[in-house]
């Protein structure tokens, strides 16, 4: 085991090594350059402009850029802010609990309404509800989450105005006003983002698992456990769940990039302060540095969803061997 | 000597004709094309689909002659307005017809989504059919390409791209292009895997077909049903992940209008103009909707399996 996760995460050096060099090629593709946002300002003259493409190494040429550049965040130094001059990992760790706090409560959503709204359907085939939730999750399927969220926020700010009661906070981490930290109340909060990020996870997980219980249902296994007289909650605990969950796993590696990759899309939405809006307003405003360490943080975040996801294969999976 | 064998010899031929050619053999796609049509929400899906891409094409037209709006005149005057026999989908903040640019838009979220699913394929086919077809290195290659390229967060990465270069819809579409050919690839690998199995292939070889040859000639029209199934999917993706991007404001820039791109102010209007959110949001739902049901149609009216 320990093996085979050491040679995972080697595996991923190659990943991190392309990433690497496709951001430094984008960013020094730049028409302008990195210091474009300083030539334009009047206030700053040609020989400031010197004296900071020195600073930042800008003068020397590309591959050497990037050798100091990759031997920087090798040790963990992804450089300073163009603008405020902290340093890159100072101003993205910040923001990191937000997203992973958003990330996870969003991951738990995905599978506890995905994975019991499936088997239900799976094994109620045909009736009312089955139609219910399918109908339910091929719509969900098509609409884009985030716009869903834009809704239900004009709907809550719609309902607030009329009636002056906000069922559910649409934007920030903590209500207006309150200096200290309430996880009751970061948890209220992050009900509505976290649940709209998971969307795209559950309905996934919940069309899966109705499929792949209605085919394990059809196995030989399974009348054999109801032949010999087990109960019906132990023939679906023990033997369909168990087994329909196998491939619904190999299928958590896609989900878990994208909820990485979404981030940005669901931060802005409901204004949480996360590193997917940092990145975007780090973006505006041409801040490279920070844009880089954003999205390394991110790949890195999405390479250990998949390796958890492949640990967890084996775990539902006993046949699994890692070597 | 008259015989009533003379008086109607006829008969009998037909009656043979009858018997032989009952009714003609049905080709796989003429099959493929009766099951589709017995399937009710595909049919309903590709009517939707085929008009939304109509009205789209239209665009001009409408804009002319029924709406009598052009998709970016400002008129200050109609700002903010909500929907009526003026303005059907209402007026944006600058007072823009919005059913008129909605129809505009959809020109370019389509053609998004078709150009993305035009060179993704041709991409992903040239690779899938390669790799499955030699195995080798160049499969090795192939699955390292795709493991890398599915390990990174794209979007982050499309941001950053969108705020280097200015993107038009054709930028947009190959950038997505180069990175989301993997999906396809690995499919049409699969199943060329199982294809240069099976007798006709060997037949083929045995015959001296050329590597080319059996890969266009025999394998490919065999995997031209799922390149179908996926062309839909990628339609749908594409114009999902414009709409994703605009939004954010690093796609395809105003004044032209993409349904992505008329949501991007859209946390100012939550208030005060909400059908400027629901509009643009539920044409593309709309849209992806009907590609869905339209693929998953396809899809099982081209399974052999499924076949009655």
């Amino acid at each position: 085991m320990t093996r085979y996760l050491v040679r995972r995460l080697l595996q991923t050096i190659p990943v991190l090594f392309i990433i690497s060099i496709i951001q430094f090629s984008l960013v020094n593709a730049a028409p302008g350059g990195p210091l474009k946002a300083y030539m334009l300002d009047p206030n700053v003259s040609q020989e400031d402009i010197k004296r900071l493409e020195h600073e930042y190494g800008l003068d020397q040429p590309l591959p050497i850029q990037y050798l100091v550049w990759m031997s920087n965040i090798l040790r963990g130094d992804f450089g300073r802010s163009y603008f405020t001059h902290r340093p890159v990992m100072e101003a993205v760790m910040e923001r990191l609990p937000a997203t992973i706090w958003l990330g996870l409560a969003a991951t738990i959503i995905s599978y506890s309404v995905g994975i019991p709204l499936g088997v239900y359907a799976g094994l109620h085939r045909g009736g009312k509800i089955d139609h219910l939730i399918r109908f339910f999750t091929s719509i969900l399927n098509a609409v884009p989450h985030w716009w869903l969220g834009l809704v239900i926020i004009i709907l809550l700010a719609n309902i607030k105005l009329a009636t002056g009661v906000m069922l559910l906070p649409i934007a920030g981490v903590k209500t207006l006003g309150k200096e200290e930290f309430d996880p009751l109340d970061y948890l209220w909060h992050l009900a509505l983002p976290a649940f709209m990020l998971g969307t795209g996870g559950w309905v996934t997980f919940g069309r899966y698992m109705r499929s792949e219980t209605l085919e394990v249902l059809g196995q030989d296994f399974v009348r054999t456990a109801y032949a010999k007289g087990l109960a019906e909650r132990v023939v679906v605990f023990r033997h369909v769940l168990r087994n329909a969950l196998i491939p619904v796993v190999t299928i958590s590696a896609g989900i878990f990039v994208g909820l990485v990759s979404g981030a940005a899309i669901y931060e802005q939405v409901f204004s949480w302060p996360g590193m997917g809006r940092l990145l975007l307003e780090a973006t505006l405003k041409k801040d490279y540095p920070i844009s880089i360490g954003v999205v390394f943080i991110f790949t890195i975040l999405a390479v250990l969803g998949r390796l958890m996801s492949d640990i967890m294969y084996g775990w539902v999976d006993p046949r699994i061997r890692y070597d | 000597m008259a015989t009533p064998g003379n008086t109607s010899p006829a008969p009998k031929h037909e009656s043979l004709d009858e018997l032989v050619l009952k009714r003609p053999a049905r080709s796989f796609w003429s099959d493929a094309w009766q099951r589709f049509l017995r399937d009710r929400l595909a049919v309903m899906g590709g009517v939707i689909f085929l008009a939304l891409c109509v009205l789209a094409i239209a665009a001009p037209l409408i804009s002319q002659s029924i709406t009598k709006y052009d998709p970016n005149r400002i008129n200050l005057l109609d700002t903010y307005q909500p929907p009526s026999d003026k303005h059907w989908f209402g007026a944006d903040e600058y007072g823009r017809d919005y059913f008129t640019r909605i129809v505009w838009a959809g020109q370019i979220s389509l053609s998004i989504g078709f150009l993305f699913a035009a060179v993704s394929l041709s991409i992903g086919v040239v690779f899938g059919l390669a790799a499955g077809f030699y195995g080798g290195w160049i499969d090795d290659l192939l699955q390292a390409v795709i493991n890398i390229f599915n390990a990174i967060p794209f979007l982050p990465l499309l941001i950053i791209i969108g705020s280097l270069v200015k993107l038009g819809w054709v930028e947009l579409a190959m950038i997505l292009s180069l990175l989301g050919w993997t999906g396809a690839s690995r499919q049409v690998r699969g199943l060329v895997l199982s294809i240069k199995q099976r007798d006709y292939v060997l037949a083929a070889r045995t015959v001296g077909a050329s590597d080319a040859r059996i890969m266009f000639q025999h394998i490919l029209p065999n995997v031209f049903s799922i390149v179908l199934v996926i062309v839909g999917f990628d339609v749908a993706s594409a114009i999902l992940t414009e709409s994703g991007l605009s939004f954010l404001g690093f796609g395809v820039q105003p004044p032209t209008a993409t349904w992505g791109n008329m949501l991007s102010n859209s946390l100012q209007y939550t208030t005060k103009a909400p059908w400027l959110i629901l509009f643009p949001g539920l044409t593309i739902s709309f849209t992806v909707l009907s590609v869905f049901l339209l693929a998953d149609g396809l899809r099982d009216a081209m399974d052999p399996r499924l076949r009655k």
